[in-house]
């Protein structure tokens, strides 16, 4: 049995809030030309995520390092929408020669912060890389700030690890990373993690649902049947929850679970979905020594895993990569673009 | 209800089931979708996801060489970052393929793929036709997404304005920082030490890469000691004690170089282990020589 998103849900208010979001910020930012800007739109809508981005001469910030920050009291700053305080240089005298320094690009900043579980590892991806790993706080929050990295558009990704080693699935966004500004990503809110105590469950036994969350929050829980059961638990002060689901009202075959979290008006995105089936048996779930699409099998689904998957790539599978191919991608005896996706959907980086 | 008013209901409910699916399918599209003839100019190709959260893609797209000769394709800046295989194109075939994966998906609207740097050869339309193509689901199931269109319409007119040309590329930045890895599994050349990378260059795009293996740690490597490489690339050294570097070079000459730390060498692998080994060696014969030297003048200076 194994935990693929269910396609009978459909997608979350949310979700579609969030992705107008960073629409609206994209096609922004697309015509971004150095003034200072900060989303309004945010304002009026539960976003997950809230992107601002600063320019050099409004961050605060000594970009140049004269000792001076921000106009008006920077003279390399043209007014409050320049993104770049580096000194104008005077000309040369007529007839004189002068040596040049080299040129230092405007320094870029991006700041993510926002939500995950008390204490876990929380990874930034960057463009599917590991860029920085972090712990959030016993209040769940975390803070994490990156630099040195050139203007453009960059794929961010984050996820985080609850108490038991399960994790979240990612929150991706598009930022356009602009140089001499400074852009903050904040009201990042994970979803939660999610997982249930039996691959198989008896008609009217009981399934733990659980999982970690925001302290205190509110978890909603959604199974998909015949008709959708929601049910609500509250987080506790570790934002551990757990929900004793009775399956008497569910009918026989395949289901699939899945959360999402609640606190102030803040809304996470709906977690990764959690099967099971309800049949004549309990069967508890198994501990995966090797979770999907982690082809190496060292806990992670990478460019490691990647690699090996593009070594077989229209290639005739050996007798000993087969059995992996089957039991960790799709099975069909080859590694296609089906498999590539199975990937990026469990990618850890 | 009778027959007749049932067939038109048929229809009618067809059109709308058959218009609902084009508008939630993905969009390719062309930016600018108008170019001057004759001039050499990118054409980003982009993937409108209309809402839908995609995170692989496989394009194979079709075109007339003798309207259109592709110079280059531009991968940088891609929301595809990791690369299945890397642009290609053929102007003899009148081909362009490529594959690859944004982890994580993408549902955020428009999606740049490939910057295709073109010139048109006669004014008019000129088509470009979406083969064998396919975009999937980010669902863990690899769940293939309806893509639209099967053709891209690109005008070539005299005069296009404003003009969008190719300028004299001013990308200064190297590429993105990167962790190559060397790996060892059964399952990838048979079990020896491979090397695996990816780079991301926003600007012009990757070039190349380059791998050098040296007995000795460098802070300069010569141009001539470089290999070219492509990922995975297995290693020459496969008793892991050279120190290796991977050059990653964009289509501006930037280039990031990295070093991959050392596996664990034995004591007598080590280079610094030797240097300070003949460096002892050598202090210890010149004190012996130098008290040797010391003691035979004195025995002369007692006779």
């Amino acid at each position: 049995m194994s935990d693929v998103q269910n396609l009978c849900f459909r997608k979350s208010e949310t979700a579609r809030r969030v992705t107008a979001l960073f629409l609206v910020t994209v096609l922004a930012m697309g015509a971004f030309t150095g003034a200072r800007f900060v989303l309004s739109a945010a304002v009026n809508v539960t976003a997950t995520v809230q992107i601002t981005v600063q320019s050099a001469c409004s961050d605060g910030l000594d970009n140049d390092g004269d000792g001076l920050y921000d106009y008006p009291n920077d003279p390399g700053c043209s007014d409050p929408t320049d993104t770049d305080e580096t000194n104008i240089p005077p000309s040369p005298p007529a007839g004189g020669g002068g040596g040049g320094g080299g040129y230092v690009p405007p320094p870029i900043i991006v700041n993510f912060s926002g939500r995950a579980y008390p204490r876990s590892l929380v990874t930034l991806l960057k463009d599917a890389g590991v860029a920085v790993t972090t712990v959030a706080g016993q209040d769940a929050n975390f803070k994490i700030q990156l630099t040195s990295i050139a203007p453009g558009t960059y794929l961010f990704s984050v996820y985080g690890e609850d108490n038991r080693g399960n994790r979240s699935a990612l929150l991706t966004f598009p930022v356009n990373v602009v140089a001499g500004t400074v852009t903050n990503v904040s009201n990042i809110y994970l979803a939660p993690t999610i997982a249930v105590d039996k691959e198989e469950v008896k008609k009217g036994n009981v399934i733990a649902v659980f999982g970690q969350s925001v302290p205190l929050s509110e978890i909603t829980i959604g199974v998909n049947s015949q008709e959708d059961v929601y049910v609500k638990a509250p987080a506790d002060q570790n934002g551990v929850y757990l929900y004793n689901l009775d399956t008497i009202v569910l009918e026989l075959g395949q289901h699939y679970a899945r959360s999402k979290s609640t606190l102030e008006g803040f809304i996470s995105p709906f977690s990764k979905s959690v099967g099971f089936k309800v049949g004549t048996q309990d069967v508890y779930a198994p501990t995966r020594k090797c979770r999907r699409a982690d082809l190496n099998c060292d806990g992670r689904v990478n460019l490691v895993d990647f690699s090996i998957a593009a070594y077989w790539y229209k290639r005739t599978l050996s007798p000993a990569f087969a059995p992996i191919e089957k039991n960790r991608l799709n099975g069909d005896g080859k590694i296609d673009l089906v498999d590539f996706s199975i990937m990026a959907f469990y990618w850890t980086g | 209800m009778n027959k007749r008013t049932c067939v038109v209901v048929g229809i009618i409910a067809g059109l709308l089931t058959v218009g609902g699916s084009t508008v939630q399918a993905a969009r390719i599209f062309f930016l600018p979708q108008e170019v001057t003839v004759g001039r050499e100019t990118e054409v980003s190709m982009f993937l409108d996801t209309e809402r839908e959260d995609i995170n692989a893609v496989e394009m194979t797209i079709r075109f007339d060489p003798s309207s259109i000769l592709i110079r280059d394709i531009n991968d940088g800046d891609s929301a595809l970052a990791l690369w299945i295989e890397r642009p290609r194109f053929s102007n003899v075939d009148g081909v362009v393929t490529f594959s690859g994966i944004i982890p994580g998906g993408y549902e955020s609207g428009q999606a740049r793929l490939a910057g295709l740097r073109l010139v048109t050869r006669q004014e008019g339309n000129v088509e470009f036709r979406i083969e064998n193509s396919r975009v999937l689901l980010n669902d863990g199931l690899g769940t293939r997404a309806n893509l639209v269109p099967a053709r891209l319409l690109l005008t070539a007119a005299e005069k296009v304005y404003p003009e969008v040309t190719i300028v004299p590329s001013d990308d200064t930045y190297a590429p993105e920082l990167f962790q190559p890895r060397i790996i060892h599994d059964p399952n990838i050349f048979d079990g020896l030490y491979v090397l695996v990378f990816a780079a991301q260059d926003k600007g012009s795009g990757i070039d190349y890469y380059a791998v050098h293996e040296s007995r000795t740690p460098k802070t300069f490597v010569s141009d001539s000691e470089w290999q070219r490489a492509e990922s995975p690339y297995p290693l020459k050294d496969q008793r892991r004690t050279q120190y290796v570097y991977i050059k990653a070079v964009d289509k501006s000459g930037n280039a990031r170089i990295v070093a991959v730390e050392l596996a664990s060498q034995r004591w007598w692998q080590q280079y610094h282990a030797w240097s300070i080994i003949i460096g002892g060696v050598l202090a210890v014969l010149a004190a012996g020589l130098a008290v040797f030297i010391r003691r035979l003048q004195k025995k002369r200076n007692e006779r």
